[in-house]
């Protein structure tokens, strides 16, 4: 990997995800503690920061009053974020995980509301603008979130290379799901953030 | 144990608003057919024999009939490897791979082109999708938005590779959508059931049957 057209893309490293009495924490919380997520997070970003590798954050819209009222149709996803009012603004759980907090010279795209962090965002042009190719993602959820970014990546002509052990999942199997089915169709590769650390970042 | 049971809460949730998408679409319902070309169809090509669940050809033909009965707009939007190189980041990736090590569509065989007896005078047929997601660079979005359809029912592809990307596309553009499961291919057991039991439950409206349509 080449640092200066690698990113790091962090997607929705939120606390109502990520810490203890977050909204998702019942759920998610089987996956984190199995893969070590919120440690490997800091890794991964410690690492990347470290190489000069781009750090970018690709979050979730925060629930606030009417921001689902432009969709005819909620999916499943969305649906229950409105309904639980997940990531509420202004709230504890809506914002990032302390120790995920992005530093200067980070970019955080503008919200996706239903799983891509590309639809409808500024990421992807600002990508473009900074000269990346190579994308490293990480963060909330393995099959839904991650996975749409990742797909939405590889269609815009990103090399895409996915953090296994800094996901979170709303179950194992919803990981193990998108490791063995999904990741293996839209990512070129899986790998661990020991072996991130392992690797050559020129 | 708690988690099971929040899980399953959310689902009742969702399922208790999903049939209410049923009862308020006004749009029109166009049905997606995804790679509904001879490479992926042919009982005895080598797309068969890497399948552990093939899309049948004669239960396909048969669904589209039925809903060019109910007046459903058909949209065959077949993958088209031309201008795809091998050496591109989307070329590189798994299933590009695959088809192109089993020489499935080679351009200008007959078996790249749609089966023509899945096509109907009244079907629209989109070209040159390039990648997964069948509405990247296909104008899809466009063709979709002149019939005013606001549902979408994909068959035909491979559940985990153009499916999943086509699905959960058609949801960020905001479109109610359901998979026919039963007819949609699958590499393998584990592929189907954690595309079609585990991801796509979160992210679509309906995974469906055939025999939902009846």
């Amino acid at each position: 990997m080449i640092a200066a057209q690698t990113a790091l893309v962090v997607i929705d490293p939120y606390n109502d995800f990520l810490s203890p009495g977050g909204k998702g924490w019942l759920l998610n919380r089987a996956t984190i503690r199995a893969l070590d997520t919120n440690t490997n997070l800091e890794r991964a970003l410690k690492h990347c920061r470290t190489q000069g590798v781009h750090v970018c954050y690709a979050p979730h819209a925060q629930f606030r009053q009417g921001v689902y009222d432009r969709r005819r149709y909620l999916n499943p996803s969305a649906y229950l974020a409105k309904v639980f009012r997940t990531f509420r603004q202004n709230s504890w759980g809506g914002r990032f995980r302390h120790a995920l907090q992005p530093q200067q010279g980070d970019f955080v795209a503008s919200e996706h509301l239903v799983s891509s962090g590309f639809v409808g965002t500024d990421l992807h042009g600002h990508l473009q603008s900074s000269g990346i190719s190579d994308l490293i993602l990480c963060g909330c959820l393995s099959n839904t979130c991650v996975e749409s970014t990742a797909r939405s990546a590889i269609e815009l002509g990103y090399r895409v290379t996915i953090l296994e052990d800094a996901l979170a999942a709303m179950s194992l199997a919803d990981h193990d799901a998108a490791i063995v089915s999904g990741f293996a169709m839209c990512a070129h590769q899986v790998i661990s953030v020991d072996a991130l650390i392992e690797s050559e970042i020129a | 144990m708690i988690a099971r049971a929040v899980n399953r809460f959310g689902q009742w949730l969702v399922t208790r608003e999903m049939r209410g998408y049923d009862v308020e679409t006004s749009g029109a319902t166009a049905v997606l057919v995804l790679s509904g070309q001879r490479a992926f169809l042919d009982e005895d090509g080598p797309w068969a024999d890497l399948c552990q669940h093939p899309v049948s050809l004669p239960a396909l033909r048969q669904f589209l009939d039925r809903c060019r009965n109910r007046d459903y707009h058909i949209v065959h939007v077949p993958l088209d490897l031309e201008d795809v190189a091998s050496t591109s980041a989307i070329g590189e990736t798994h299933f590009f791979r695959m088809i192109e090590d089993h020489g499935l569509l080679a351009p200008s065989s007959n078996s790249a082109k749609p089966a023509s007896d899945l096509i109907d005078v009244r079907d629209i047929v989109i070209p040159a999708r390039k990648g997964l997601n069948a509405f990247s660079g296909t104008g899809l979005h466009a063709h979709l938005k002149t019939i005013t359809a606001s549902r979408i029912i994909i068959v035909g592809g491979l559940v985990n590779a153009d499916v999943d990307s086509t699905a959960r596309m058609a949801v960020e553009l905001d479109y109610d959508v359901t998979i026919v499961a039963d007819l949609i291919a699958s590499l393998t057991d584990q592929d189907r059931k954690n595309t079609l039991e585990i991801t796509l439950p979160r992210i679509v409206g309906r995974v469906a049957s055939r025999s939902t349509f009846d």
